[in-house]
Order: C-alpha cells, then sequence, then structure tokens
C-alpha cells in the first residue's frame, strides 16, 4: 500500500474530558478521524497503516489499539497490534464500513500471568479482574489474543452498565514453572454456558463425616443453590450438604473446568438459622472430620479438632478446605500492577516495594505468631493468617489496619504471586472470626432479613462485644480489616465473596438502624463503610443480597452528612460519637479545648472517596455519596490551605478542633467551639507563632502540646519504624484522595505540600516497605 | 488539574475499511483511462426483447443515463461497491427501475424492474413529456402505485417526518426522475441498511410537485430492494437540488439554489429539517455539494461563465443535530476569496447552471476533489483537481486548481463519454471509488464503463 498523504493531517480539536469511565459506548473523539474515514489495502500487500499515527491526540502513549466493540469488525484475516499497526494479512477483498478503532491507556487494559508450578500440559486457570467503567461494555465479554479459550462472565456492573466485575477461565497448554501473560481485550463473542449437568459429569459423591454419621451429597445437576458463574469454559455452582451435627453444614462450591478437571471448596460453617427469629446455634463438638469427593478426602488431618477457644466449633465460626479432582494445575493467576493500581478502590503507592516477596520475612508478624515470608503462608482451619485472632480491638498501628491491610496493600504494589499467597491465606483466615451469618434459606442474611434486629436487643452472636473487642477471636467494629476485595481478585472463590457479606452483616448489626453510629468511632464508620461497599462490589447484580446492602450504605451515607449540617460544624471533620449537639466527643480531657484524632478523619475520607470513584451506589445515592467524599475530603485541603505557614506539617494523635472542652467528663460535650479556619484553630491551641512553611513532617503523641517550639519529632512517614507516629501519613493519603476528586484548593494545597516538605522523598521512598498511607495522585 | 478519571478509552469516528481484490489487472496505469465492464448496460435493458414498453418514453433505457441522470457509489453493495443508477422522467424516460453495476464483478444488473402493469400516459397521469415542473403541475404529490400506475395526488401529507415502506396498499416509489444532484448513498452504519441504501431527493421533475410543503426523499434499500419514502412538511426545495452524504455526522444533507435554506436528515433517529441558516443563493447554479470528511466542510461551486469559479462551503464543525425543527444550529457558509483561489478551473467547460451537477467528487486517497471534463469520444481527457489548503484555513489559505490529461491505456481505446450535449457531462455518474484509487465512469448504456486514474493515484 502506498503511504497514505493525510495521515498526519488529524485537526486539532479540543478534546473531551471524559468523567471515570462514563458511557459503555463513549462518544467518538472528535478529534481522531483515521485517514479521513477511509482506509485502502490491497490483497497479500504486507505494507501496514500505522493508526496510532492518526490519534488520539492529548492521550497518554504507549496504551493499547484495538477495534471497538461499538462499530464493524475489521475484515477477516486483518490484523491490527497493540501499537496500532494495521496490514491486511489474510484478508480477501472486502469493504467495511463502520469501523471504530479504539485506544486504550496504559492501564485500561488488565494483563494477567499464569505462573505455573510442577504440572504441565493443558492446564486451566481461573482468575478475576475489575474493569474500568465503559472497558467491557454491556454485551461484550472479554476474550484474549494469547488464549482463544478464554471466556469470561460479569458479576456486577457499573452504572453505565459496563461490566465491573468478571471471573474468567480459560485452558492453555503450559510449561511448568514457567510464566505466561495473557492479555485482556473488550469483544463481542458468542459463548454456551456450561450446565450443573457437566458438574454431574464429573463428580460422584461427596461424603462429609463429623462423627455423626456420613452424610452423602450428589445431586450436582438440581440439587444447586445457585450458579455464581458460568461460561463454556467454567462453571461455578453453590451446594450445601448437612453435617449431621445440628446446624453445622458443608457450603460447597464447585468450579468445574472444560477438559474434566474440577475445584471443589468447602466451607464448614455453623451458623444456620432463620434469621427472622434466630436462635443461636449449638457449639458442636467433633474429634475428627472429613470432606470426601470423588473417594479422596481434601481436609487435611487434624482439621476436626476445634482447637482454637476451646474443643469446640462455636456459633458463627467457620473453616475452609478444598481440593482438586483431576489433579491440581498448580497455577497463581496475578496482575500486573499497571491495571490494579488504575482501579478507583485501589491506589498508586508512592514508591515500588523495596522487598523481594519471594524472600522478605516482614517483621513482627501475628501469622502463628512468627514471622514466614508470604510465599510460605497457607491456610489452616481456626488460624487467624495475618491478622490480630487475640484482641483485635487491641491499641497499636497494627498491620491490618488501614483502608486495606499491608500484605493486601502490597499485592497492589507489586502483583507478586507470593503476596497473593498471603493474600488468600489471611483472606481465608476471617472465616475463624464468629461473622459467619448464614440464613436458612442458603445465603448470607440481607439486610432486609435482619430488619431492625441487633446485638443489642438479642440478636445472636459470639466472641464478644464488636465495640472495643479485646477478646479472643472477637471481632471489633473500630479495627476490622478490609474482607475479600483483594482476596477474591487473586482468586474468583464465592467464599471470599461471601466472608465479604458476612463482615457487611455484622458491621452491620451494632444498631438497629445498621448505621455506623454512635459507637462505632469515625474509623469504625470508615471500615464498616468500606465492608459493605466491598461487599456490594463484589455481589453479582441478581444476587438478592445486594439492593438492601446498597439501601444500607445509602442509609449510612445520609447518616454521615448530619456532620456536614450540624451547627457546630466548621472545619469539614467528623468527630466522635456524632452530630446533634448534645454528644461532641472531645476525645482527650487534658488540654484546653476539643481534641479530635484527625487521622481517624483521614481513614474515612479515602474510604468515602474510594467508593464514590467506584460508584458503588447508583443515582441519587451515588450522587449524596460523591457529595459527602467531596466534603470529608476538603478536610486535609483546608488544612493546609488555612494554615498561616507550616502549621500543617505537624499533626499530632489528637489535634485540637475547638475551643470547648478541657474537662476530665468530656465525652458528650453540647458545642465544639470551633474557629472558623483552620488556621484560627491552630493559632488559638498554640502558645508561639506558626512554624515555617517549609520543612519537615512533625509528629507528636498525647496530649498535643500548645507550642510549635518542642514536643514534636521529624516524621519521614516510616509506617513499620514510627509505628505510632504514621499521623502525616494519613493525612498525606487524605490529600490525595482530595487532589484526585479535585475538590476545591486541592491542587493549590498538593503544591504547597510538595514544594515545602523538605523529608518528602524520604517519606515517599517509605512507600517501598508499606504503602499502606503512601499513595499517589493519578491525575496529576 | 482535572478529577482523576482513570485511564482513558477513546474511539475514532467510523472508518471504512476497504481491501482491494490484487487481481486488478483490469485497471489502466495512473494517468491513462481504459475500459473496464465485461459487457455493456444495454444488455440488460429490460426492454430487450419485448419492443417499447408503456415506460420508454422518448429515450427508453438510455433515458438513465442522458435525462440529466446521476448516479451514486454504494460502497456496501458488491466485494468492491457497486455504481448505481435511477433517472429518467421529463419525457426521457419513465422507468423506474434501479441499475447497478458492480465493480468487483465488472457486471450490470437490474435491482428492480420499472414498473409496466399500470398506465402511464392518461388523462389523469403525466401527460407532458417536456415540462420541466411538476408532470400534473398541482401543489399535491404524486406517485407510483402498487401495480406501477401513475397515481395522481397519491403522496398527501399524512406521514410527516416519518419513513414509510410498502405496505398492501401503498407502494412508496418514486416516479423516474431527473436525478441531477438529488441522488446519494446512505452507507450501513447511517442507517442505510445492509448494503446502504440509494437516496432520491424529490424534486419536481419527477412528477413531484415540491413548490409545497410535500416534499419528499426516497430511500432504496441495496438489500431488499425496497423503496421507502419520508414525507416533509418542512420541504423548500426547488428544481435543481444536491444530496450529499456527511459521515461524520451520519447525516444527509440537502441543499438547493436560490434563497433556500440547507435541509438535513438523520435516518438513524429520523429527526431533522431545515437550518435556520444560510441560504447558499447559488443563483446561477444548482446546489451541488460535496463533502470533505477530513475537514468537515460541505464545498459548494458557484461561476456564472466566464468568470472565477466560486468555492464555497458549509462549516459543520460543531454542528449539533436536534431533534426538533430546525433541528440543530445554524451553520456558516463561506465564499473563498478569490484572490486565495489560484490555477486554472475548468470554467470553458461551464461550472455552471446544469454543467456542475454532482461533477466534482472527493477523493479520499489525497484529501483532493476531482472535476473529470469531458471529451467527446477522444483520446484523452481532461481530470482537474481542486487542491484544497491545510485543515484549518479553508478560508485564509489558498485553493489550487491544477490538470492533468489522461491517455489511452492501450492506443485504441477512445474515451467513453457521449457527445452532442453539454451539459451531462459526467455527472453523478462518474465517482472517484477508493478501493481502485480510480474514477469509475458508465455515460451510456452503449458505451463500456471506464477507469480513469490520476497520475498521483498509485
Amino acid at each position: 500500500m502506498r503511504p497514505i498523504l493525510h495521515q498526519v493531517r488529524v485537526p486539532s480539536l479540543p478534546k473531551r474530558r471524559r468523567e471515570f469511565a462514563r458511557g459503555a459506548s463513549p462518544a467518538p473523539d472528535l478529534g481522531w478521524i483515521v485517514n479521513g474515514g477511509a482506509l485502502s489495502f490491497t490483497e497479500g500487500s504486507s505494507t501496514p497503516f500505522n493508526v496510532a499515527a492518526t490519534g488520539p491526540s492529548s492521550y497518554v502513549a504507549g496504551g493499547v489499539y484495538g477495534v471497538d466493540v461499538s462499530g464493524a469488525a475489521l475484515p477477516s484475516g486483518m490484523v491490527l497490534t497493540d501499537a496500532g499497526s494495521l496490514t491486511v494479512g489474510s484478508a480477501t477483498a472486502a469493504n467495511q464500513p463502520g469501523v471504530v478503532f479504539s485506544y486504550f491507556e496504559p492501564g485500561a487494559l488488565p494483563t494477567m500471568t499464569l505462573n505455573t508450578g510442577a504440572a504441565s500440559g493443558v492446564l486451566p486457570y481461573m482468575a478475576t479482574v475489575y474493569p474500568l467503567e465503559g472497558t467491557v461494555p454491556q454485551g461484550a465479554m472479554l476474550v484474549s489474543p494469547d488464549d482463544a479459550s478464554l471466556r469470561s462472565s460479569v458479576l456486577s456492573r457499573w452504572p453505565d452498565n459496563s461490566a465491573q466485575v468478571m471471573v474468567l477461565a480459560g485452558a492453555k497448554s503450559l510449561s511448568a514453572f514457567t510464566q505466561t501473560s495473557i492479555r485482556l481485550r473488550p469483544a463481542v463473542v458468542s459463548d454456551t454456558a456450561l450446565t450443573t449437568a457437566y458438574i454431574d459429569s464429573l463428580l460422584g459423591d461427596l461424603v462429609v463425616n463429623f462423627g455423626g454419621g456420613a452424610q452423602t451429597f450428589n445431586n450436582w445437576t438440581s440439587g444447586h443453590d445457585r450458579t455464581w458463574w458460568a461460561n463454556s469454559q467454567v462453571i461455578c455452582a453453590r451446594y450445601r450438604r448437612s453435617c449431621g451435627l445440628g446446624v453445622l453444614e458443608a457450603v460447597i462450591d464447585v468450579h468445574a473446568f472444560v477438559g474434566g478437571r474440577v475445584f471443589v471448596e468447602v466451607v464448614v460453617e455453623n451458623s444456620s438459622m432463620t434469621t427472622a427469629s434466630p436462635s443461636k446455634p449449638a457449639a458442636q463438638t467433633y474429634a475428627s472430620a472429613s470432606v470426601v469427593i470423588n473417594g479422596t478426602q481434601i481436609n487435611g488431618s487434624g482439621t476436626g479438632s476445634a482447637w482454637a477457644g476451646g474443643a469446640t466449633h462455636e456459633a458463627f465460626r467457620a473453616w475452609y478446605c478444598s481440593g482438586w479432582v483431576g489433579g491440581d494445575p498448580q497455577i497463581q493467576v496475578t496482575h500486573d500492577t499497571a491495571s490494579i493500581q488504575a482501579h478507583p478502590l485501589l491506589f498508586k503507592p508512592t514508591a515500588s516495594a523495596v522487598y523481594d516477596f519471594s524472600s522478605y520475612v516482614p517483621a513482627g508478624t501475628q501469622f502463628f505468631g512468627t514471622a514466614q515470608k508470604y510465599g510460605d503462608d497457607t491456610y489452616v482451619p481456626w488460624n487467624f493468617g495475618r491478622h490480630r485472632w487475640n484482641g483485635m480491638g487491641n491499641p497499636g498501628d497494627s498491620r491490618t489496619i488501614a483502608y486495606l491491610p499491608q500484605w493486601e496493600c502490597s499485592y497492589v504494589q507489586t502483583g507478586s504471586k507470593h503476596v497473593r499467597n498471603a493474600v488468600l491465606a489471611s483472606g481465608l483466615a476471617l472465616l475463624s472470626f464468629p461473622i459467619n451469618y448464614r440464613d436458612a434459606s442458603g445465603d448470607v442474611p440481607t439486610f432486609g432479613q435482619l430488619g431492625a434486629q441487633h446485638i443489642g436487643a438479642s440478636f445472636p452472636y459470639s466472641g464478644g462485644s464488636p465495640f472495643a473487642n479485646y477478646a479472643a477471636y472477637g471481632w471489633d467494629y473500630a479495627h476490622c480489616p478490609a474482607v475479600g476485595m483483594v482476596a477474591f481478585l487473586c482468586r474468583p472463590s464465592p467464599c471470599f465473596l461471601e466472608i465479604s457479606q458476612k463482615a457487611a452483616i455484622f458491621n452491620g448489626l451494632g444498631q438497629s438502624n445498621h448505621q455506623f453510629g454512635y459507637w462505632y468511632e469515625t474509623r469504625g464508620r470508615a471500615w464498616c463503610a468500606r465492608n459493605l461497599g466491598f461487599a456490594i462490589f463484589l455481589t453479582p447484580e441478581s444476587h438478592p443480597w445486594k439492593p438492601t446492602a446498597r439501601s444500607s450504605l445509602a442509609s449510612n451515607v445520609s447518616y454521615f452528612r448530619t456532620w456536614e449540617t450540624d451547627p457546630e460544624q466548621k472545619l469539614n471533620l467528623m468527630w466522635g460519637f456524632q452530630p446533634g449537639g448534645i454528644h461532641y466527643r472531645d476525645e482527650d480531657g487534658t488540654p484546653a479545648g476539643f481534641q479530635v484524632s484527625t487521622w481517624m478523619h483521614h481513614f474515612f475520607a479515602v474510604v468515602v472517596h474510594k467508593l464514590a470513584a467506584a460508584k458503588i451506589l447508583t443515582g441519587s445515592e451515588q450522587t449524596e455519596l460523591a457529595a459527602h467524599a467531596d466534603w470529608a475530603t476538603l478536610q486535609p485541603v483546608r488544612f493546609v490551605n488555612e494554615s498561616t505557614l507550616g502549621e500543617w506539617r505537624y499533626i499530632a494523635y489528637k489535634l485540637n478542633a475547638g475551643t470547648t472542652g478541657g474537662a476530665t467528663s468530656n465525652d458528650n460535650l453540647t458545642s465544639i467551639g470551633a474557629s472558623s479556619t483552620w488556621g484560627a484553630q491552630r493559632a488559638w491551641n498554640k502558645t508561639d507563632g506558626p512554624p515555617a512553611l517549609s520543612g519537615p513532617f512533625m509528629a507528636a503523641g498525647t496530649p498535643e502540646v500548645n507550642a510549635y517550639a518542642s514536643g514534636w519529632s521529624v516524621n519521614n512517614g516510616d509506617v513499620e519504624a514510627d509505628a505510632e507516629n504514621t499521623y502525616t501519613g494519613q493525612l498525606w493519603h487524605a490529600l490525595v484522595a482530595a487532589v484526585e476528586r479535585d475538590v476545591s484548593g486541592a491542587a493549590s494545597a498538593w503544591a504547597t505540600v510538595n514544594a515545602n516538605v523538605t523529608n518528602l522523598a524520604t517519606f515517599k521512598a517509605n512507600g517501598g516497605k508499606d504503602c499502606r498511607l503512601h499513595h499517589l495522585p493519578r491525575n496529576v | 488539574m482535572a478529577a482523576y478519571t482513570g485511564p482513558r478509552r477513546a474511539t475514532s469516528t467510523a472508518t471504512t475499511v476497504v481491501v482491494d481484490a490484487s487481481v486488478a489487472s483490469w485497471l489502466p496505469a495512473p494517468a491513462f483511462f481504459r475500459n473496464v465492464s465485461l459487457a455493456n448496460a444495454s444488455t440488460i435493458n429490460p426492454e430487450n426483447g419485448l419492443g417499447d414498453q408503456v415506460y420508454h418514453a422518448n429515450n427508453g433505457f438510455d433515458g438513465t443515463w442522458i435525462a440529466y441522470a446521476g448516479g451514486a457509489f454504494a460502497s456496501a453493495l458488491g466485494a468492491l461497491g457497486s455504481m448505481v443508477f435511477f433517472s429518467g422522467g421529463n419525457g426521457a424516460y419513465d422507468g423506474n427501475g434501479v441499475v447497478a453495476y458492480d465493480i468487483a464483478d465488472r457486471t450490470w444488473a437490474m435491482l428492480s424492474q420499472p414498473d409496466n402493469t399500470g398506465v402511464y400516459r392518461t388523462s389523469t397521469g403525466p401527460t407532458s413529456s417536456n415540462s420541466t415542473h411538476s408532470l400534473d403541475s398541482d401543489a399535491v404529490s404524486d406517485r407510483v402505485g402498487l401495480s406501477g400506475h401513475y397515481i395522481k395526488d397519491g403522496f398527501g401529507n399524512a406521514y410527516a417526518g416519518t419513513e414509510v415502506t410498502g405496505n398492501s396498499t401503498t407502494v412508496w416509489k418514486p416516479f423516474p426522475i431527473h436525478s441531477l444532484c438529488g441522488i446519494t448513498y446512505l452507507p450501513p452504519d447511517a442507517g442505510g441498511g445492509t448494503y446502504g441504501s440509494l437516496i432520491v431527493v424529490g424534486h419536481d421533475m419527477n412528477g413531484i410537485r415540491v413548490l409545497s410543503a410535500n416534499g419528499k426523499i426516497f430511500r432504496f434499500d441495496l438489500e431488499t430492494h425496497v423503496w421507502s419514502a419520508i414525507n416533509f412538511p418542512f420541504y423548500q426545495f426547488q428544481i435543481e437540488v444536491a444530496a450529499e452524504y456527511d459521515s461524520f455526522n451520519k447525516l444527509l444533507w440537502v441543499s438547493n439554489s436560490g434563497s433556500n435554506r440547507p435541509f438535513v436528515w438523520s435516518y438513524l433517529t429520523n429527526s431533522g429539517g431545515v437550518l435556520n441558516n444560510p441560504t447558499i443563493n447559488n443563483s446561477n447554479n444548482y446546489g451541488n455539494l460535496v463533502y470533505m470528511p477530513l475537514r468537515k466542510i460541505m464545498v459548494t461551486l458557484a461561476a456564472t461563465p466566464p468568470s472565477t469559479v466560486t468555492i464555497r462551503y458549509l462549516d459543520l464543525n460543531g454542528y449539533t443535530h436536534g431533534t426538533s425543527s430546525p433541528p440543530g444550529t445554524s451553520v456558516t457558509l463561506t465564499t473563498v476569496s478569490s484572490g486565495n483561489i489560484t490555477g486554472s478551473a475548468p470554467v470553458s467547460m461551464l461550472i455552471n447552471a446544469n454543467g456542475a451537477n454532482d461533477k466534482l467528487d472527493y477523493c479520499d486517497y489525497d484529501g483532493c476533489l476531482y472535476y473529470l471534463l469531458r471529451a467527446t469520444g477522444g483520446t484523452a481527457c481532461t481530470l482537474y483537481k481542486l487542491t484544497p489548503p491545510a485543515v484549518g484555513s479553508e478560508s485564509t489559505g489558498t485553493w489550487t486548481w491544477s490538470s492533468e490529461p489522461i491517455n489511452q491505456h492501450d492506443g485504441s481505446t477512445t474515451f467513453a463519454c457521449r457527445g452532442g450535449r453539454i451539459e451531462p457531462t459526467w455527472g453523478g455518474r462518474a465517482r472517484y471509488v477508493h478501493s481502485l484509487k480510480s474514477i469509475i465512469m458508465s455515460d451510456s448504456p452503449s458505451l463500456p464503463v471506464q477507469a480513469i486514474r490520476s497520475s498521483s493515484w498509485v
């Protein structure tokens, strides 16, 4: 083909800014016209046409070109590379109007890696991806140029009906101990899903025996509660079978793959009850337990000993086992970091990991009470993984505490298969906490089924009160970890999806209206809203759990917004207890005035920002959520911009945020007396003038000293070294959220911080060790 | 700074991708013309073996080519597209069949046969063979009936703004028409159907009275071979209309001479109407239009011989198509300053009056406009080229006319352009075909189809 004369004559028209993945089929970029709308090739020619030279202009280079699903396909046989080189290939004479080219900026399309173990040959694999809004429009699926067998299923959708959570499966010929990239592309393909009859053709008896007699299940065709997902490569269906002891039952998820292999997952729960009239299940004791599928026991020895918390299986606790029929393909699927770090629910770290996670041993780990490599983490029934099994509510900067726990952040940072191993092991370990509610109908209870029931009104629970819980295996609202979202990304297991639902339900049991209210603390509001949001995100659109969960989150957002309109509200700050004029909580009675743990607000701001950006809600409820995220993230912006000089560099454990208070008993003040600006409030609190605009981040404990001249230490944001002094990091990641939202003044505050923090390079570099707080805005 | 939006996805405007057959040995070399058809169109004359039929009129099948006729290039009909013809009326030919030349197969076919069962010239039918206006000269549109007969005042106004197709009682076919410029192609992605559609804009030479509020645009679906029609209460077309497809907005634009304003219609949304502005005001010219997609402008030429050809264009950048009447924003009509036009335009061949009818065509290979100068049966013809200025500089940059001789390919073939009349020239019957980088021309059913190739189309 002759060089095209006008391929460079693309008019430089103004570009329309695309909202976060707005629209399944975005309107064409008005400036991107490919060669005047016509391309000509000759059969057999090898001369390429460079689509990339035509546009789109003003987009980040290095992404992926393709043919958009909204238009016609290229003539059969033509080849378009990711870089935009279009050749005629084997195409014969054709005239195809309506071809729409697409361009995805780097990070928009995920790439997976299949990490094999000792197995080789044609091996099935399964994976999860979280596409950005609009990437996989309604009607389209994900396919791969690297594996023609790959097919996908959509679980949940964005408001524009594009895919939000997808499960993929394929089968590929692989060698042992290799890494194989699987690129993903949206396409419209026909696909015929497998049915439960296929499961029936592969499975015989599943037999559970906990000492109450062998319990056999084999009704695979019609005995399922639900089909979680199905396509031509895999079907995943849910079954249950009583274990013969009280309500103890095996909750079984079967993944049957083309080629005959089956992955069977079993969660053993002591949980089932009628939610509307609940009766706490009796603890069960069993000296041995076996779960057998097709004649092979898949639970390890000793899983029936129920060692933790005594020799019994307490109500609402659970353990897990799994096994492969046909042989374990031993594939660990990991993700490219560019795509996961681009997701609105995740983040971009300030630095690359400094650790080699194939050999790194985290210090102070609580996994089995001993330090070990992430890659060695192994789930064991009743174990708590890296979570705090004894005293979740104990003080201290536990590695579970943050928007995501440390190991899940490390997966976002690295995409490492070793870290993935830790994510899965500790993800399953959450079953050990007493949050495993199940309605007798088979699903995790919905908020609708709960009605107004709550723990304070005798709704049954185990493990102690979730308010300030210091007990063994007790779940604590103010310290509970992130649940399910990253684990499901690492492996599409329904048990992870349900763990997120279980945590969300348990978190809502503190009040009759299931709002995260008076006793939850601001950080508890953050963690509980986060887990509720994650569960909504993961739950399939057709699942009955989803609608009332959305309503519950919307109810919480309405409650959160009462802080915005409280008459004492001056500083965009959520304080303890609640608004309303009689329950303002001064957290520290020693110094004068009203003290607030602003770092709790910072955690909260990050959570609501991410839930809003991920469009967890819809319609007016989503609008409310976004508005509240704007309000919450404005606090760090005002804190910086309203400083006279460098007051914003000084963050104490509890900051003064009002003039009222100072008494010993100060939990229920009726006023706050905040100044109208952070600058004025900080000046009221201090006996000396403001510190220099330029200098390092400074931190202090409590009570906050009333001068800048002493009592402060340089804070480098080293979360590992300064476990108690991460408050600058919390301010930082809340400011990052504000910048990503582009709230009023965010750009100015960001510029001020970046221009004047003298230890910023060190601060950012410490994100290489632990990036729970060390995020970067993705729009600057 | 803008809020984080995530990695973005961009999509291009729709692109037509053509793969040319590698066996184009029948094409001429650059700078030559050559016969390409395997047979003449006369071999498919529906009157062959039958004698003159009721639709024969004065010229019979030849009237499809000579009666101020036009054609369109249908890119999706056939492997390399087809040339489609529909013309007649005014006493030249009353056959309302649709004729197509398949460029890849190099053969002719009747896509629909002329209606032959009705009475064409009766006391209530069209009696005049020379009227330049409506065949019954009243204010109500006429049509062809289900049995092919002429129905006086048959259209009425009942279907304003709604496309209607054939049903048990009505066939929405146009009476044969002097197509002039009022014929174009609507591709599949603009609502034209699988193979696209032939668009015929009604005017008062096809028996459709149009100096009234009863205008028509007809659509012939090239897959189903079914006619349909839209009746427009806001119609204001006059005798010579130009229809041109806007590939960016996927809209049909219609313009004509005088003080009338452009009309725009979307077959995707069934919406459109007459714009508020501007008036074309080509008082000495028919409303020729040619779309330049890179620039999103519609060019129209004007000239009063022997003056210099005037270049005007409708700027469609920023046009937003609405759903009411008027359907969208006004567009700007710009007249290129004579000082910004260089070279010699083919004024001697009368880009005026009838002469400009759809003779310009856009070449998407080099982004220029081409005009094939008629040469009666000679061994060479002249191909004029109008090179536009840089994109975005249409009003301030220089438009350049140039020309080159195109010679016979083999030393014996004569240029297959009919002689005797100045007016028709090549009109819409010669179109640039992207997949061949050639103009394909058919000027008579008794002459071969020829490919004409610029020296720069290599």
